[in-house]
């Protein structure tokens, strides 16, 4: 928003502007594809026919991180991938949010224990807002999660200043 | 062709290089000395009766160190008597010797029949003619080998890492492997094993 | 007056949409043409075979779920009939056939996402919507049996973990007459022999016979280019030697042998063929224990074997040593992924960028069993 973030004190007109921002961005989040092993194929079902992400707005994958708001991190990161994952995370335009899907993502997975080359968890370099659990979790956990983040975002300060 | 017919073709070739058949009765596995690997492999692929044409599988493993030598006796300690406890080489025996071995499994499309190959050479210094130019699909296999067991293949057209990052340290699959503590991502470092 | 160009390298992927995963292409250009691909792996090695080594042999299987993530059944099967072989277990025949009927039901599935992604990369969308409702039928009967939509651990070194639930067989029999069969004749309809497809695809990426035996290719694209070897009948395990089912080899119908409409079209000829197969194995199914022949300990004795197995991309060999201890000594996959991908260096010289989306989806490669 420009000059206009964080500015204002809280009355009736800037909370009901914050309300229809907040509103006009989570119906239309946009996920960057970043689907990496198993749990892509579930994020790919999960905008396939039967469990449609259309739905909430959140379908339209694009290929490319300056278009998108949201990083699904979807799969095992690997040391190897991880600077790729910061260097695409520091690309995406403010707001951005990140979703680490499957177990994997959240704290390194079934590879825990003996992975020499996983990454234990992709908060180890991006900031996540939502983690599904699942291996892989089901495309009704991943919507599940699509859901809290967008209460999230309805929770967001955009004009009035942060509390 | 059956394994004995194979094996007796090869001996008669190559005589020594080719070493005892292991497990004849699971699956047999030729020896052979690392340094005639390669011509071993061509005479494989090009003579007409044994035509292996596809390379299957290479696999690089480490083997446990031998068993070590006993140890020198310690007399029994008599009543009253301090005896201090033996030190210096004598009472560690022999360091232990790391061996690498690489399993090479052939296959012809024409005569259908197996060849198992293994070298086995002391891990450090552990050197293998390539069989790239025998065999395309071994350009990758032969890397990855290097990468994930240490075993350096002469004459390999690029031997670099092809799994892990250029810069990682260590071969994963040694027994005694240790992961390294920290990796640099784009500035910052990030913790590489489990837990803070 | 002659226009100065220069090469420029490009570097497709790590993430990028038409990849099947992580996979990094480092492209030299001149403007469209192509002059050198080199793929870059790596980016999702997952320590497969350091893991092998520390759990027990039973353990193993989770992990070998995740190699081909697309194709977990046939992962499991070769890796329960790599262990069995080495131990000399002998499994009921009922085992065999839920074995046998579970593989293919998910080769099906997996040729189905091969169909929905590969129409995705040379521009049609609808495929996909419609390949993955089927698919989600093909899920719903395995989370019936095994709990999972993708990742089952099904099988067991002796066994399976769980039998059939009742009716099941009746389901998968109406969902194949009623569901699939027709909506694959749909599929024929949008996309075989489609003029755009055939265009991009057909003498397109050319593999020849020679070719592919020296570079260790396998599976579809083998057949694709003309070589008649299939495991299933030709090194057969399990009871295979038992069923009655045709191998489609690539004729070059619509272009040359062994380009990518040949490698299309011989997975979407495998998916009747796996069909048949599937009736077949329900058709007399006997009454058995499906967990009677798991052995209490799971220790093989001291050796080593090699046993390959037909999975839907290719051979997937996996080379076990035992040293006789709970826990296997080695276990290292020979995946049909890695083997297949190292050709794609060698056949897109002067080639077009689009065709190499093309070429890169006709090989069909899972990223999680190239990097293991």
């Amino acid at each position: 928003m420009g000059v206009l973030e964080q500015r204002f004190d809280d009355n009736i007109i800037t909370t009901t502007v914050d309300a229809f921002i907040d509103w006009a961005r989570k119906s239309s989040i946009w996920p960057m594809g970043f689907g990496l092993a198993c749990c892509a194929i579930e994020m790919m079902a999960t905008g396939a026919s039967r469990y449609d992400l259309d739905r909430f707005g959140a379908s339209v994958f694009r290929a490319s991180p300056r278009q998108s708001d949201l990083m699904i991190v979807a799969g095992t990161v690997t040391i190897k991938m991880a600077s790729r994952v910061k260097r695409l995370y520091d690309q995406m335009p403010e707001p951005k949010y990140v979703i680490a899907m499957g177990s994997c993502a959240t704290s390194g997975g079934p590879y825990w224990q003996h992975g020499y080359h996983v990454l234990k968890g992709v908060d180890r370099v991006v900031p996540v807002d939502v983690y599904v659990p699942g291996c892989p979790p089901r495309p009704e956990a991943l919507i599940e999660g699509i859901l809290q983040l967008q209460k999230r975002i309805m929770q967001q300060r955009v004009v009035r200043k942060s509390a | 062709m059956d394994i004995e017919s194979i094996v007796a073709k090869l001996r008669a070739r190559f005589g020594d290089a080719i070493g005892p058949v292991e497990q004849p009765e699971i699956e047999p596995i030729i020896l052979v000395e690392p340094s005639r690997l390669a011509d071993v492999a061509a005479f494989l692929r090009d003579d007409p009766d044994l035509a292996c044409d596809y390379l299957m599988c290479i696999t690089g493993l480490d083997l446990p160190p031998e068993e070590p030598k006993k140890k020198e006796k310690v007399p029994p300690k008599k009543k009253g008597e301090d005896v201090p406890p033996p030190e210096g080489p004598a009472a560690q025996g022999p360091p232990p010797v790391y061996r690498t071995a690489v399993v090479y499994n052939l296959f012809s499309y024409r005569h259908r029949h197996r060849v198992t190959l293994k070298v086995v050479m002391p891990r450090d210094g552990a050197h293998v003619p390539t069989v790239t130019h025998l065999w395309p699909a071994v350009d990758w296999h032969e890397r990855e080998a290097y990468d994930l067991v240490g075993v350096v293949f002469d004459g390999h057209p690029d031997l670099r890492r092809i799994l892990l990052p250029d810069d990682w340290e260590g071969h994963p699959l040694r027994k005694d492997y240790q992961v390294q503590e920290f990796y640099e991502i784009e500035g910052s470092t990030v913790r590489v094993p489990r837990g803070w | 007056m002659a226009l100065k160009t220069e090469e420029m390298v490009l570097n497709v992927g790590p993430q990028h949409p038409s990849t099947h995963g992580v996979l990094r292409l480092e492209v030299v250009t001149d403007g469209e043409l192509i002059i050198e691909a080199q793929p870059h792996i790596g980016y999702l090695h997952r320590c497969f075979e350091k893991h092998a080594e520390a759990m027990t042999w039973q353990q193993v299987i989770p992990y070998t779920d995740r190699m081909d993530y697309l194709a977990s059944m046939n992962n499991n099967f070769g890796y329960a009939v790599a262990v069995e072989k080495l131990m000399g277990i002998a499994v009921p025949e009922r085992v065999e056939r839920i074995r046998v009927m579970m593989a293919e039901l998910n080769r099906i599935a997996s040729h189905l996402v091969f169909f929905g992604s590969y129409g995705m990369d040379l521009g049609a969308g609808t495929p996909f919507l419609w390949a993955f409702r089927d698919r989600e039928e093909i899920l719903k009967v395995f989370e019936e049996v095994s709990g999972a939509r993708l990742l089952y651990n099904y099988y067991r070194v002796g066994g399976l973990a769980f039998d059939l639930t009742p009716g099941i067989d009746r389901r998968i029999l109406t969902f194949l007459e009623r569901d699939l069969e027709p909506h694959m004749a749909e599929l024929d309809d949008l996309l075989t022999f489609n003029k755009i497809f055939v265009e991009r695809s057909a003498s397109v990426g050319v593999i020849t016979r020679e070719d592919a035996i020296a570079y260790g290719i396998t599976g579809p694209m083998l057949r694709a280019s003309g070589v008649d070897w299939d495991i299933r009948r030709d090194e057969p395990y399990s009871i295979y030697p038992k069923l009655a089912f045709d191998v489609p080899v690539g004729r070059g119908e619509v272009g040359t042998t062994g380009d990518c409409w040949d490698r299309y079209i011989i997975r979407r000829r495998e998916v009747d063929q796996s069909i048949r197969l599937v009736r077949q194995c329900l058709a007399d199914l006997p009454e058995g224990d499906v967990t009677a022949a798991i052995p209490r300990n799971v220790r093989p004795p001291e050796g080593e074997v090699y046993v390959r197995t037909e999975a839907p991309r290719g051979e997937l060999g996996y080379y076990i040593k035992s040293d006789g201890s709970p826990k296997p000594f080695r276990v290292k996959v020979r995946a049909p992924s890695f083997c297949n991908l190292s050709i794609l260096k060698n056949i897109t010289h002067n080639v077009l960028m689009a065709d190499l989306i093309a070429i890169l989806g006709s090989i069909d490669i899972v990223l999680g069993e190239v990097d293991r």
